[in-house]
Parts: structure tokens; C-alpha cells; sequence
């Protein structure tokens, strides 16, 4: 029995970089509570784009935080390349996050900042310099790194937070929204960069509400409606499910459908 | 959980990126160099004003001469004396005021004005040290002692000034017999004198100018028929103000330490917010917050930067303040001549580097709490209104810096410092200010590290103030690092405070009552406070206190391994505490030695058991129920042997004050006990076996005590200033290491 349980979760963790399993958080405060995710399952392979969608207070954030070990699941684990998140803090090293609300230091370089983040992950000084060279080339910031943080424009800022992320070279990549307030050539850099990280064979959980920019990029779905996980599945299969030819109406039509199963219940 | 290895390296980078960031910033700028800049020579004017305005009047017809300690068989008083009489003759009275502004060589402090009728001068000498003597206000002026015979007039033996001086002094009648001078006295006791005297005390002045008076009309007398033949003055004098009256001297003696610790304080405010609250603000937390890199070190990186801010404003503090006091000559008006030695300002600043590494603690743990720049400073403004009262507290007039006022932070390092510029500190005081201040930054940085970056992540569930206040849902085996920080925070102060207080009653309370009571706060404080903690946070008490037996499954080795560690154990204490003594590491206070010698005097009227029961079972047990049990167990996510020397370090300090004598020299022979009980303790998971040694060598310390007079073998064993024989301290180390040996074998399964 056990040698048959590690083996299917060895095979598990192959397929899946990332495994979260039956995540369930409740929180309380003021002798109220709420439930913010309620028993959400979901597996992303290297270089797939996973969008975790739904409106403000879905629970989006919370399940990245529990990927990050950042919080405790009430029940459930998350599981990164074999290795539970929320018991072994060496798991963040594998794990890149980039969210909406990061910011900068303003009186460090840019090329101060992304170091000091390298140390923060045990880089190599050598090691880092070379990333940094890779990704200044990549994200075209070789221009500001010599520039003081509070000097950047709002996408040379987010181009360096998303250089930020990937200085330690993760194999897991978490997006909180992050084309929140960017205009159309700052969301541009961020879909370029999304591809890129496919391309490198990273596995992505993108969080966002942006319909939209969830189509383009992703590669797989999960609508997170009230903590609960209502559908999963790539472009195809909610088509079929729905039979709706956007992802938009596809997702007012789920959530409609979870509203009405809620009410006859 | 793990995280990648930290290496000296890498934090260095961390603590550099802190440091940078926060220097950077020009509002750091602004309190690091401009504040002092302008906030001293401000000050300056403020205490030129203060000083002679609050000065009373005075009234008195004498004036009190104090003769150096140097100078009592030196004939100086009759020289004054010789002086005044001339002063006081119409006919030779005048002839100075006549005398041409160049000539005048004495002095510059005529104060004619002040000077309506001649006071009466009497003469004290001062056994002790004459600025303490000024200080004190039992002299008026100081004849400190002879500078250098060849700096201003010498004149030798046989010179016409001396012959006039004779005979001039011939003629006086009616000398008091003990104010008598022959020719070779006369002689030598021609030169300069130093002359102290208090700075804006108009008592005091008139003193000074009644020496100066008098010695001025010897010197006209002595040069007044050879005018303009070149002949040296043969009296001159260098005025030299020490210090105020007591009462203002001690006020801005205060005040100018406590401007530095408050200037200190606001270099500290701005990088502390910045480098915690900032990163929320800035939204760089949460990046911080998801790296591997442990949050201790993050937060260590952080003090880092905040201590090396505040101590660089400390700096530029000192710099500014000891140049403004220097060159506007307050400082020397109010300390003395002591306060601008290089080793004094030196000793401030190694105060000032205390109070940072303790503040700082304190800072960071408050804005480590608060979300966003705002709720930071709504946060710091109760703690600096909260820290400056005490600080002004320590304003008031006549407040004397006891060992209880040291346990108070902010207070014990501004009286300390006031101290240390008056050149009065105590080493008792000093190493109470050290332990507590120590103390509490540890406590705070624990704080601290719990608090930051918790709530980046999570909304108020975890690691808030909250958990204090809240009794936990699920029971926990051992008490947090930061409880137990928190806790000695608490019960060391109070410890110190309560046996302090103890100690004054010691002359009105029976002996075995007192006893008792010193027992009693023992107990309260090493096992009562914290089983009261475990019950409040659900803390499993057998565990957190090891009660349980352990491993210790093989008594059969047990029972010897305890009986060798305590008997090796009591040898190797015994040297160590005789090396510390010698090597002159004790000193006690005043109380406290009165509280052990009645004890002495009284032991063998005492009943045994309380000796017993005070000296012998309580230490052996409540020592180890808090630092093998509480402690030690609290510091279980640390590696042992992390565990063993943090918990040995705070007996080693708790002992410290815990002794009654605050004798340094029990410190040594402490640490290594303290380490072989963590060593058992962790060995066994039990306090048991560590209870039994304890008990063992204490009762044998008691035995000795009563047996020390019954003969000179025993006498000569019993004093702690003399050694054993080199044998029996090799035989000691053997033993110990036997006894560890078994200890080891008592731990293996049956």
C-alpha cells in the first residue's frame, strides 16, 4: 500500500509541478468568519500557463499564499516538485512571485535591488551577475540599472519587478494580477514575459480578472467563484461545456449556473 | 523547516543594502548632521542664560577655604591669613587697587563689586578629593594644590621680596598660634596655586576673590618699594571652576546626557520606520517575506542598519555637544574638569551604543507591527512620550542613581551617564544598567522578529500582539523563544527590584523572616510567573518545565554521574570563584554587604532548616525549573548547543543579581555551571538530575559554612581568596569528566 501510494505520487509529481490538493481556508475575526477557499484542487505541468480566475475576493490571493507557504491551509497541501510548500521553507527558493501591489526601493539602483534580491536566495554573487546580464537583455532594463528605483517609469518599474521575480531562476512562477494599471504597451511586456517563462519551461499560475488576458495567454483555467473551484479545464472543454464562444460569458454563465445549483440546494 | 545557510558574507551584503538605503535617504541626513549642528550651540545659549541667573544671594559672613590635601603643612592658610590681615589694615589695604591693570598677575576674577565687606575666611582641610568637597557645598573655595614651581613666580630664599614678606609678617600681631610660618615654609610655599572654586555661586566667588585679595596684598606689599625693578610677584594663582552648586550642576549635568539619548533616539525613528513599515508601505514586503531567507535575519540585517544610524547620529551628537560645551567652557562649568577627558567621552558613548542596541530593539518591534508610515509614528509617539518621561523624571532635583532606578531603561542610561561626566559611577549601577539594557534589547529584537512580516501575509491571525492577550486553542509542549524573552524581561528587573527593596529591611526584620521573604520572591519569580504564563498560553507545564524523568532510565549510573558532577562541579567552582576574586572582578554594594554580613553574624543562630530550605532547596530548584525547564526548552528550535550557552548566559546575569552582592566574581564559576546543568539537562530532558547536583553542591557550600571555624584546614578551605591544592583541582576535572561519562551511559536504554 504505501510503496503503491509513493509511487503514484512520485508520478504525480512528474506530471504536475505543481499540486494543490483540496486547499481549504477559513478565516476569522471579530467573531465573524469567513470561508475563503473551500476544497480547491488544481495541477499545473512545466511550461503551462495556469489562469486561476474570478471577481475581487474569489480567493485568487489566498491560494498563491498557500502555494507560497506564506499561509496554512486549514486542510489540504500544496505540493512543489515533490515537496509539501507549507513544511519545508526551502520550497520558496523554487518558487518566483509576482504581484500587483510589489514595489521598489527607491533610493537602491535597479541593479542594487535585483542583487540584493539574489542574496536573499543564496546566489552565488558570480551567478547573479551573469542573471543579471540575462535578464536586463531580456526584460530590456540594461539602460536603468544604474538608475535610481524612484527614477522608473511605471513599465520600466514593472519590468524590473518581473526581472525581481525571476532572478533566482524558478521553475514555479506565481502572477498576482500583474497587469493591474498598466497600459496597453505595459501589459504587452507582461504577455511577452509570460511566454517567455512557457518557453523556459516554467510552470505558471496566473492570477487575474481580466478575462481577456487570460485567453491569450493560458493554457488552462480554473473559475474560482466564492472559494470554491467551479471549473477547470483549457478553452476547449469550457466551450464545449457551455456553449459560449468567450471566456467572459463562459464565466457569467458558470457563475450563474453555481448560483442557481446553490439556490436549489 | 530550513532555510539556505547564511553566511558572514552574505549578511554583511544584507546589513550594507540596509545601510545604504537608509543613508541615502536625506530626511536620515537631515537628523544625522543637521539636528546636532543646530540643536547644541542652541542649547549652549539656553545654559548660558540658565546659569547665572539661577544663583541665590547670599548672606553669609564667613567663607570656607578648603586646603588640598597637598597643601596641609604647606602654610598656604597662614599665607591667606597674613594676606587678609594686611587687607584688613587701612594703611596696607588700598596699595593693590593702586597698583597698575599689567601687575595685577593674580587672577582676572576681581569682584569688587560683590566684595562690599570682608567675610571672615576659616579654614578647612579637605581629606578627600577637592571637587567633591566643592560639590558637596563644605567649602566655598579649594587651594587645590602648587602648580609647577617654575610656571609664574619663584623666588628664592633669600630674595629681597621674601625678606620684605618677613618682615612684614613680623610686625603682625595677635597670629592665632596655630597659624605660624618659619622663614623655609615661607620660602617654598612662594609660586602658583591652583584655585577651584564653584561657577555662578556668588559664595563661592566671594571666596575666591578673598584668597585673591589676600594674596594680591602680599604681593603689593612684597613689590611695592622695588616697583619697576622687574622682580617677580611672588604669589600667583590660576582660577579654575569646577562646578555648579549641587542642585543646578546635577540638573544640567542630567539634561546633557538626556538630550543625547533623546537626540540618539530621533536618529533612530526615521530608518526604523523606513526599514519595517516602509517595506509594507512601499509594497517591497511581501517579496522579503517569500524568500528563503529567514525573517531573523532580514529583521538582524535591519537593526543593523538602524544601530549603525542612531549610532552614527550618536556620534555627530557627542562631536557637536562636546564642542559646544567645549569651546562656550559650560561643560567644564557644570562636570568639572574630569568630563572632557577622552576616556570619559569615550565611557558615553559606549552608553550611547547600549541605549541604540536596546531602543532600536524597541523600535523595530513597534513599527515591525504597524502597516503603513502613519500608523508607525501614531504608533512612536505614545512610546517617545512614554520614553521621555522617565527621562525627565530623572531631572528632578536630588534623584540619586540607586540600583533600582538602574533596572529603568532610558533612566538607567541617562543617570549613568550623568554619573560617568561627574566622574562619580559605581561598577555596581554600571553592571545592572549593562545586564538590564542587554536584557531588554533581546527581549524587543525577539519581539520584533516575531512581528515582522507576519502580517504581510496574513491579516492579524498569526504572529500579532494579539497572541499575548489571547489564550491559544491548542495546547503547546514548550513556551516560544519570544515568550521566554518577553518573560525574562520581566521577571529580571523585578527580581532586582523586589530583593532591593528586601534588602533595606534587612536591619528591622528577623533573620529567618528575612530569609523567608528572599525565598519566597524566588520562588514567585523563577516558577510562579512562569507556570501563571503556561497556564494563560496553554503551554503544557510538565514539558515546558522538563518535569518529567526523562531518559534517564539507568540510575544505576545516574545516582554516581550526579554524585561526580556535583563534587567536581563544587571544586572547579570554588577555584574558578577564587581566580575571579582575585583577579579583583567583586564588588558589592553597601546594603547588600550590610544584608550579608548581619546574615553572617546571625548564621549559626538560624534554624537549619530554613538554611536549608533558603539557601539550599530553593536555588537547587527554582534555578533549574526556570533556566533548565523554561528556558532552556523555550530555545528548543535553536541547535543545543545554541540552547545551552543562551540559557547559561541569562543565569550567568540572572545569578548576577540574583546573588544579593551583585559580585562579579560569581559570574565565571556561573557560566561553567551553567553550561554542564544545560549540558545534563538536554542529555536527560529532565531538570531532575541537574536538582540533585545542585542540591549536592550547595549543601556542601552550607556544610563548609558551618564547619569553617572548626579548624584551619577547614578555615583555610572555606576562603574563597585561597586556592585548593593544584591535586585536588586536577581530581576535580577528573571527576567532572567521570561524571559526565555516566551521564551519558544513564541515558542509553536499558
Amino acid at each position: 500500500m504505501f510503496r503503491w501510494n509513493k509511487h503514484l505520487a512520485l508520478n504525480r509529481r512528474i506530471e504536475r509541478l505543481i499540486y494543490a490538493d483540496k486547499l481549504t481556508k477559513e478565516f476569522h475575526w471579530g467573531g465573524r468568519s469567513l470561508l475563503a477557499l473551500d476544497g480547491v484542487s488544481f495541477g499545473v505541468s512545466a511550461g503551462e500557463v495556469f489562469g486561476l480566475l474570478g471577481p475581487n475576493g474569489a480567493g485568487k490571493t489566498t491560494t498563491l499564499r498557500i502555494i507560497m507557504g506564506l499561509l496554512d491551509a486549514d486542510e489540504g497541501y500544496v505540493d512543489i516538485g515533490g515537496q509539501l510548500s507549507t513544511t519545508n521553507v526551502n520550497v520558496r527558493a523554487h518558487i518566483g512571485m509576482v504581484s500587483t501591489n510589489d514595489g521598489v526601493y527607491p533610493w537602491l539602483s535597479v541593479r542594487e535591488m535585483l542583487l540584493y534580491f539574489a542574496d536573499l536566495y543564496a546566489i552565488p554573487p558570480k551567478v547573479a551577475q551573469e542573471r543579471l546580464k540575462m535578464l536586463a537583455e531580456k526584460l530590456q532594463i540594461g539602460s536603468v540599472l544604474n538608475q535610481r528605483c524612484s527614477t522608473l517609469s511605471t513599465g520600466q518599474r514593472q519590468r524590473v519587478i518581473l526581472a525581481r521575480g525571476l532572478m533566482h531562476d524558478p521553475p514555479v512562477m506565481l502572477l498576482d494580477e500583474p497587469t493591474r494599471g498598466l497600459d496597453v504597451v505595459g501589459s504587452q511586456t507582461v504577455f511577452e514575459f509570460i511566454a517567455h517563462l512557457k518557453e523556459m519551461g516554467k510552470a505558471v499560475v496566473l492570477s487575474t480578472h481580466r478575462l481577456d488576458e487570460a485567453e491569450r495567454v493560458c493554457d488552462r483555467f480554473g473559475l474560482l467563484h466564492r472559494g470554491k473551484l467551479i471549473y477547470k479545464g483549457t478553452l476547449g472543454e469550457i466551450r464545449k461545456e457551455t456553449g459560449q464562444l468567450h471566456l467572459t460569458d463562459m464565466f457569467l454563465k458558470m457563475m450563474g449556473d453555481h448560483e442557481g445549483s446553490k439556490v436549489d440546494r | 523547516m530550513t532555510f539556505p545557510k547564511m553566511t558572514p558574507a552574505r549578511l554583511l551584503r544584507l546589513c550594507l543594502k540596509e545601510l545604504r538605503e537608509s543613508l541615502r535617504d536625506r530626511r536620515t541626513i537631515i537628523t544625522l548632521l543637521l539636528m546636532p549642528l543646530m540643536i547644541y550651540p542652541l542649547f549652549s545659549l539656553v545654559l548660558n542664560r540658565v546659569m547665572p541667573t539661577d544663583t541665590p544671594i547670599f548672606v553669609e559672613s564667613t567663607v570656607r577655604i578648603g586646603i588640598g590635601s597637598q597643601l596641609h603643612e604647606s602654610g598656604i592658610d597662614t599665607i591667606v591669613l597674613m594676606g587678609y590681615a594686611l587687607l584688613q589694615d587701612p594703611n596696607t589695604s588700598p596699595v593693590f587697587i593702586e597698583m597698575p591693570r599689567e601687575d595685577r598677575t593674580i587672577g582676572t576674577k576681581l569682584m569688587s563689586d560683590k566684595l562690599n565687606a570682608l567675610p571672615f575666611p576659616q579654614f578647612v582641610q579637605i581629606e578627600d578629593s577637592e571637587q567633591q568637597a566643592l560639590r558637596r557645598n563644605s567649602v566655598d573655595v579649594a587651594i587645590v594644590g602648587k602648580l609647577n614651581a617654575d610656571d609664574g613666580a619663584s623666588v628664592p630664599a633669600s630674595s629681597p621680596a621674601l625678606d620684605l614678606i618677613i618682615e612684614q609678617f613680623s610686625k603682625i600681631k595677635d597670629l592665632p598660634p596655630q597659624f605660624s610660618i618659619n622663614t623655609k615654609q615661607l620660602a617654598q610655599s612662594l609660586g602658583r596655586y591652583e584655585l577651584a572654586y564653584r561657577y555662578g555661586d556668588p559664595q563661592s566667588e566671594r571666596a575666591f576673590a578673598l584668597v585673591e585679595r589676600s594674596l594680591l596684598a602680599i604681593n603689593a606689599m612684597a613689590t611695592a618699594k622695588k616697583s619697576g625693578s622687574g622682580l617677580s610677584v611672588p604669589y600667583t594663582i590660576n582660577g579654575s571652576p569646577i562646578a555648579m552648586r549641587h542642585g543646578n550642576a546635577d540638573l544640567l549635568a542630567t539634561m546633557i546626557p538626556l538630550v543625547l539619548v533623546l537626540m540618539t533616539m530621533a536618529g533612530a525613528v526615521y530608518p526604523a520606520i523606513d526599514l519595517t513599515a516602509g517595506e509594507r508601505e512601499r509594497g517591497t514586503m511581501e517579496a522579503l517575506v517569500v524568500s528563503p531567507t529567514s525573517a531573523v535575519w532580514i529583521l538582524f540585517s535591519k537593526y543593523s542598519a538602524v544601530v549603525t544610524v542612531a549610532l552614527l547620529t550618536a556620534l555627530a551628537n557627542l562631536g557637536a555637544m562636546t564642542l559646544t560645551l567645549w569651546i562656550s567652557g559650560i561643560g567644564r562649568l557644570i562636570f568639572g574638569n574630569s568630563a572632557f577627558t577622552t576616556a570619559t567621552i569615550g565611557q558615553v558613548l559606549v552608553l550611547l551604543i547600549l541605549f541604540t542596541m536596546f531602543f532600536a530593539a524597541l523600535l523595530l518591534a513597534v513599527t515591525s507591527f504597524a502597516k503603513s508610515f502613519k500608523e508607525a509614528q501614531a504608533y512612536l509617539i505614545p512610546l517617545m512620550l512614554l520614553a521621555l518621561t522617565p527621562g525627565v523624571t530623572s531631572l528632578m532635583p536630588g534623584i540619586e542613581f540607586t540600583a533600582v532606578l538602574a533596572t529603568v531603561p532610558l533612566v538607567n542610561i541617562v543617570l549613568l551617564a550623568r554619573e560617568v561626566l561627574q566622574g562619580n559611577a559605581s561598577w555596581s549601577t554600571g553592571v545592572v544598567t549593562l545586564t538590564c539594557n542587554c536584557v531588554y534589547a533581546m527581549a524587543s529584537l525577539t519581539l520584533a522578529a516575531r512581528l515582522f512580516g507576519a502580517s504581510a501575509a496574513v491579516q492579524g491571525s498569526q504572529g500579532s500582539w494579539r497572541d499575548w492577550l489571547t489564550r491559544p486553542a491548542k495546547t503547546r509542549m514548550q513556551a516560544s523563544a519570544d515568550q521566554m524573552a518577553l518573560l525574562l524581561a520581566v521577571i529580571f528587573p523585578l527580581y532586582f527590584v523586589t530583593s532591593s527593596i528586601l534588602a533595606m529591611r534587612v536591619g528591622s526584620t528577623p533573620i529567618p523572616r528575612f530569609m523567608f521573604y528572599q525565598a519566597l520572591i524566588l520562588w514567585c519569580i523563577a516558577f510562579i510567573i512562569p507556570l501563571g504564563l503556561t497556564w494563560f498560553q496553554k503551554i503544557d507545564w510538565t514539558s515546558a518545565f522538563r518535569l518529567s524523568k526523562g531518559r534517564w532510565n539507568r540510575w544505576n549510573f545516574g545516582i554516581p554521574s550526579i554524585v561526580l558532577l556535583a563534587v567536581g562541579g563544587w571544586i572547579l567552582q570554588h577555584e574558578l570563584m577564587t581566580w575571579a576574586t582575585r583577579a579583583g572582578l567583586g564588588f558589592r554594594s553597601q546594603d547588600r554587604l550590610l544584608a550579608t554580613a548581619l546574615l553572617d553574624a546571625n548564621f549559626r543562630s538560624i534554624p537549619t532548616w530554613v538554611v536549608f530550605f533558603v539557601n539550599v532547596l530553593t536555588p537547587a530548584i527554582c534555578f533549574e525549573l526556570l533556566f533548565r525547564g523554561f528556558v532552556l526548552t523555550s530555545l528548543k528550535r535553536t541547535s543545543p548547543i545554541t540552547a545551552i550557552v543562551t540559557a547559561t548566559i541569562l543565569f550567568g546575569l540572572f545569578d548576577l543579581l540574583a546573588s544579593q552582592l551583585l559580585s562579579m566574581e560569581r559570574f565565571v564559576p556561573m557560566i561553567g555551571l551553567g553550561f554542564v546543568l544545560g549540558w545534563l539537562a538536554t542529555q536527560s530532558e529532565s531538570i531532575w538530575p541537574g536538582v540533585l547536583v545542585r542540591l549536592l553542591m550547595l549543601s556542601a557550600t552550607q556544610t563548609m559554612e558551618y564547619l569553617k571555624n572548626a579548624s584551619e584546614f577547614m578555615q583555610a578551605i572555606s576562603n574563597p581568596r585561597s586556592h585548593f591544592p593544584v591535586s585536588w583541582t586536577m581530581a576535580g576535572i577528573c571527576l567532572l569528566a567521570l561524571g559526565v561519562a555516566l551521564a551519558r551511559k544513564a541515558n542509553s536504554p536499558d
